[in-house]
């Protein structure tokens, strides 16, 4: 009995069928992706119809209206497909600025001296604080223009990130490479932006896709609360109005679910690449999908 | 053994866990409703139940307070608490409080009351019966009575005013009478809960439970009715959001909806009639609840032609059909609807003439210079509906080559930038919603909103000699023909130069439940008032 | 120990950063102070009473003393008084958090019991059947909203089927003390607790199945493989224990989350707790109801954090032979 355990290799390499779901994985999460760009950077080509046609208001779906009509009368996929771009907007805007706080903060916490102790203190200080919470309280302060939610979104988001970043740091300061470098008299921030940025562009992607779709979630969460910008519309704010509009009771699932299920799509797009990424670094210092 | 231990044990903990699911289940749906039980649900945010929550107070109006007289909706007055007489010079209202009045505590009601009501709004609230005012910005409104004299035997009260008021009797209706026994020496603030629920209507307070999320009152025994109330209870379901809220009422589980100064959406109440789960019971009302109002003082809508380029571009029908109900009627360029004191029907009807739109336009640019209409449209946020009326103004007017931007602020950033009260008054249009209360203050006819020189509102901020000519004539007059005439002048000037426009008029919709009949409608607070109470009966 | 101690030490820096930002937002943020800190605005205010809120809210103080003034309010137990809702901000949250914690506790609970099981058994086979419909499923249940889950749950189980309550925490005239009303609440809570179960549950099983992945290559699990342990004992008694301090150290970070998730929760269902608190406070603009709730969240995730941290210490042994040592 014991003998096949110990002939068996725990840690297998990766076999040809892991190989296969990351790459399918890869192919379905840049297709959906893409379609969502498409839709972001030419909506005309998707939607049936201008977003300046109106019709009756609340229409049920059908053929016309696959997904009926809104209470203002207007046709729900198409505002679905012309919402894509700045749901996009404001999820890649705030990730990417939670993602540059939080290689910043990563690398100089990695950087070791005060200022790494400094740094390190303020990453283990905001993971420390309630985000959802703290979130919805300075957005209230704040008022929500796109800007405004973007930063606060951006305030509480960076914190995994510069974690997953500092984590890097300090396992490529211990490779070889590094000490050479000293040695040959590099400046430290040389080192830093010429050979460990580049060295960190793993964990940085993926940490970048899951920021992402939580930047997205986080959005949605503050629209509910009506403290997002509703003036042109994401995902979020379009449940939203379709929740406060009555929706429910006017039985326009269209107009609630939709929305709902292009954020689900869009959560499957970003999990498919990082799903791609994580199998291709298996040590990405162990940070899972979600924050 | 211990295989038989663990098998009785394991046998035992699935006994327990099925009684407790059998428990729960049957603890699920036993809502059954009782026949002489009235169900009200309200998402009003009702924190304490007592005379200091805002909300309940306003719900309290139409169960256990009383005002002096009610408001119907034909805009003729019932006496409510007291009966009521007018001198021949308009100046003088006695009160005389109805026979049998007492407070749910067995205590009678009497005039100290209603001198005792004014003289605590005065000292707390906004007031301004018997002493003067003076806001932030340093104005002073004077006085609206000059005296409050209660007669010898303590059963009434005469109220002079300063001026004779046709209006008089509006700002009474929400006036609700504090019993002086229980207040005396206090406040609302300092009083118990107990203390703060003493009322004197039809119903008096029961229980208060924040964990249902009910309100319950039964029938006030010392209110002098000797009929049968059909309604034994009354139960207020509170609700945190609308959703759930049109949800039970159109599963059957409600009565009706109540809503202070507010009626149900039309789209829902059509659901709601079409399914057979409620009645309809249209509302005239003074209230706009759809308005289109330029900043008259600022680029672009200082130009008058630009502002007609806007309302002859605007599909009123259109509105009407999406956000209005079967009662709805076009608006008329004298903006006031047909129920205010003074209405005349002589104003222009809007409607949609873009010919007529572009010629003010290109008059309007080329006296402006500008090079073409494009301007920010405010809207508060906070409500979904307005934000609706402005994509839709947004997508008219772009068909007639005026770009709108939304712009979309906080509550208190949009009061901020659209009246006076934020001390500047930034916005170039905006939609807003005017109440019933608001539009009949001062001289009435929605004047504060227009009046750029108003302390608190000014949201079209005019300041224009021949306006405030029709001010002062409107604020002078002391018969109804002279206060007609003025009126009519204002909605002429108004129809001149469009400081705001309706989208629509509409009624307000209330609905009651198909086992319900008999209920009153009030101008004010709609179905939930004293008489409902006397008249409802089942179905 | 250091450790530990550390890990406390930056929990209590938090809190008090907290404070610091609560002090900070009204009196930093463009517009008047006196509004911010009542949630009025000059409509409602006159003269006389904005003055007299001026010198009541401490504003013609020093910045200093008003400092210190609100270090003692907080500490003291007022945390702040609504205007809005003319009460102190710390017995509203009193009245409130009993109903709260009902959902959030059972909520905690049952989630981090789910992500559990189904993150070690996820992990078994890294990449198998299971694992991938249960990452793929965690994936696209992360990405409901949870307002939307809540009511897509009311829609079918209360409007549609008729099998639960839809909103609230008891029936009208019940009382929990009683069996049938301690039943009749359960009913009520089965709804709201499963929307926060749904929303929470996926972060944490994401964590948990990353770290015993990872921990399933450590020696000592293949050394226990070796001698033929499996399943559900190599799981719970192998690997497990070997990712369960940063798991629990997560779950306790998760309440703030938890309580984050009432906000959305409590709206939904009618539940009169601190999250519709919050919700109302956001619409009403009530700020210092709104600095109060956030103060108290770090309070309890301070609190929280000291907890799990004495736990682990308790069951470190490295911690605890040294501790024997001494």
């Amino acid at each position: 009995m014991r003998t096949r355990h110990i002939s068996r290799p725990h840690k297998s390499l990766p076999l040809a069928g892991e190989n296969k779901a990351a790459i399918t994985a890869l192919a379905a999460g840049c297709l959906l992706l893409f379609v969502f760009l498409l839709a972001a950077v030419a909506p005309s080509a998707f939607a049936p119809y201008s977003p300046s046609d109106t019709f009756d208001a609340w229409l049920p779906s059908s053929s016309d209206h696959i997904l009926g009509t809104d209470d203002a009368g207007a046709d729900v996929f198409t505002s679905l497909v012309y919402a894509t771009g700045r749901t996009l907007l404001t999820g890649v805007a705030s990730a990417a600025l939670a993602l540059a706080l939080g290689v910043l903060v990563g690398l100089a916490a990695g950087s070791g001296g005060v200022i790494g102790a400094l740094a390190n203190g303020v990453i283990n200080l905001f993971a420390m604080i309630p985000k959802l919470p703290a979130t919805i309280v300075i957005a209230a302060f704040a008022g929500g223009g796109l800007a405004e939610t973007v930063i606060v979104i951006a305030v509480f988001g960076w914190v995994t990130t510069a974690r997953a970043v500092r984590a890097k740091v300090l396992h490529i300061k211990c490779l070889p490479f590094a000490d050479a470098l000293t040695a040959a008299g590099y400046s430290p921030a040389r080192i830093a932006f010429r050979h460990i940025i580049p060295n960190t562009g793993e964990v940085i992607l993926t940490r970048y896709i899951t920021t992402l779709a939580g930047c997205i979630m986080t959005e949605a969460t503050l629209s509910f609360l009506g403290l997002g910008s509703v003036s042109s519309p994401t995902w979020g704010t379009m449940i939203n109005l379709a929740y406060r509009r009555g929706g429910f009771a006017m039985e326009a699932y269209g107009w609630l679910l939709a929305p709902g299920a292009a954020i689900m799509l869009l959560a499957l797009a970003f999990w498919c690449l990082w799903y791609f990424a994580e199998h291709r670094s298996r040590d990405v210092s162990g940070k899972s999908y979600a924050d | 053994m211990k295989r038989t231990a663990k098998l009785i044990s394991v046998c035992l903990a699935l006994l327990l866990v099925t009684a407790a699911l059998a428990g729960v289940l049957s603890a699920c749906n036993r809502d059954g409703k009782n026949a002489d039980e009235f169900v009200i649900g309200t998402s009003a945010g009702i924190e304490h139940a007592d005379r200091s929550d805002y909300d309940f107070d306003q719900l309290s109006a139409g169960l256990t307070q009383q005002a002096l007289v009610a408001r119907n909706t034909d805009g003729t007055y019932s006496p409510l608490l007291a009966e009521y007489a007018v001198s021949e010079d308009g100046r003088d209202y006695t009160f005389t409080v109805r026979e049998g009045m007492c407070w749910d505590d067995g205590e009678p009601v009497d005039a100290a009351d209603i001198l005792f009501t004014l003289e605590y709004a005065d000292a707390h609230d906004s007031g301004g019966w018997l002493s003067s005012v003076t806001d932030t910005a340093g104005e002073t409104t004077p006085s609206k009575l000059l005296s409050a004299d209660v007669s010898e035997d303590g059963g009434s009260i005469v109220f002079r005013y300063r001026e004779a008021d046709v209006r008089a009797l509006s700002d009474l209706t929400v006036l609700r009478i504090m019993p002086e026994h229980v207040y005396r020496g206090k406040t609302i603030e300092t009083a118990t809960p107990a203390e703060n629920r003493v009322g004197c209507g039809v119903y008096r307070f029961e229980s208060y439970s924040a964990d249902a999320g009910t309100i319950t009152f039964v029938p006030n025994e010392h209110y002098p009715y000797d009929g049968d109330l059909a309604v034994k209870r009354v139960v207020v379901r509170l609700f945190a959001s609308d959703g759930t809220l049109q949800l039970a009422m159109k599963n059957g589980e409600l009565d009706t909806i109540w809503k202070y100064s507010g009626g149900v959406e039309p789209s829902f109440a059509s659901m709601l009639a079409e399914n057979g789960r409620a009645n309809i019971i249209p509302v005239a009302s003074d209230n706009l609840p759809a308005v289109l109002a330029f900043n008259t003082s600022a680029s672009p809508f200082n130009d008058a032609d630009l502002r007609k380029a806007v309302v002859y571009a605007l599909d009123y029908s259109r509105f009407a059909s999406l956000f209005a109900s079967e009662y709805a009627e076009t608006p008329h360029a004298g903006f006031v609807p047909p129920t205010t004191l003074g209405y005349t029907p002589d104003t222009e009807t809007l409607s949609r003439d873009l010919s007529r739109s572009r010629t003010h336009l290109e008059a309007g640019l080329a006296r402006t210079g500008l090079p073409s209409l494009s301007f920010t449209l405010s809207v508060n946020a906070d409500n979904a509906l307005h934000l609706s009326y402005a994509r839709q103004v947004k997508l008219q007017l772009e068909e007639a080559g005026i770009s709108v931007t939304i712009k979309t602020m906080n509550q208190n950033d949009f009061r901020a930038s659209t009246t006076n009260s934020g001390g500047n008054v930034s916005h170039q249009a905006c939609i807003i919603g005017y109440t019933a209360n608001g539009m009949k203050m001062m001289g009435g006819l929605g004047t504060i909103y227009m009046d750029g020189g108003h302390a608190v509102q000014g949201v079209s901020q005019v300041f224009d000699a021949a306006f405030d000519a029709i001010l002062d004539r409107l604020s002078a007059a002391a018969t109804e023909e002279d206060y007609r005439a003025a009126a009519k002048e204002c909605q002429e000037w108004y129809a001149a130069n469009f400081p705001a426009v309706a989208l629509f008029w509409d009624a307000q919709l209330q609905v009651l439940s198909p086992e319900w009949t008999g209920a009153h409608a009030d101008a004010d607070f709609g179905l939930i008032n004293m008489t409902t109470w006397l008249t409802l009966g089942r179905a | 120990m250091k450790k530990y101690l550390r890990h406390i030490l930056i929990a209590l820096t938090a809190f008090l950063a907290i404070l610091v930002v609560n002090f900070a937002l009204p009196r930093m943020l463009p517009g008047d102070p006196v509004f911010l800190l009542t949630g009025f605005d000059s409509e409602v205010l006159s003269q006389e009473l904005y003055d007299s809120y001026y010198t009541a809210l401490g504003l013609d103080q020093p910045l200093s003393r008003q400092f210190a003034d609100y270090l003692a309010d907080v500490f003291g137990g007022g945390l702040g008084f609504s205007y809005r809702l003319n009460s102190d901000v710390a017995s509203l949250i009193g009245e409130r958090l009993p109903a709260t914690l009902q959902i959030v506790l059972p909520a905690l609970i049952i989630s981090t019991l789910l992500a559990m099981g189904a993150g070690l058994a996820a992990a078994r086979k890294p990449r198998g059947i299971t694992d991938t419909v249960m990452t793929t499923g965690a994936a696209l249940l992360g990405a409901v909203p949870t307002f939307l889950a809540g009511m897509i749950l009311v829609v079918v189980f209360s409007f549609g089927l008729g099998w639960l309550p839809y909103g609230n925490l008891s029936s009208p005239g019940m009382d929990v003390g009683t069996i049938e009303g301690l039943f009749d609440r359960i009913a009520h809570l089965i709804l709201p607790i499963a929307t926060l179960v749904l929303a929470t549950t996926p972060p944490k099983f994401m964590m948990l199945r990353a770290s015993a992945e990872k921990a399933s290559e450590e020696k000592y699990v293949l050394y226990a493989r070796s001698r033929g342990v499996e399943g559900t004992r190599l799981s719970f008694r192998h690997v497990f224990p070997n990712v369960g301090q940063p798991f629990l150290a997560m779950t306790g970070l998760n309440f703030g989350a938890m309580l984050g998730g009432s906000v959305v929760v409590e709206t939904v269902f009618s539940v009169n707790g601190m999250g519709l608190l919050v919700s109302q406070a956001v619409s009403d603009l009530d700020y210092p109801v709104l600095q109060g709730c956030l103060t108290v969240i770090s309070a309890f995730i301070l609190g929280v954090t000291v907890l799990t941290d004495l736990l682990l210490l308790l069951a470190d042994p490295a911690a605890r032979r040294k501790n024997r040592a001494h």
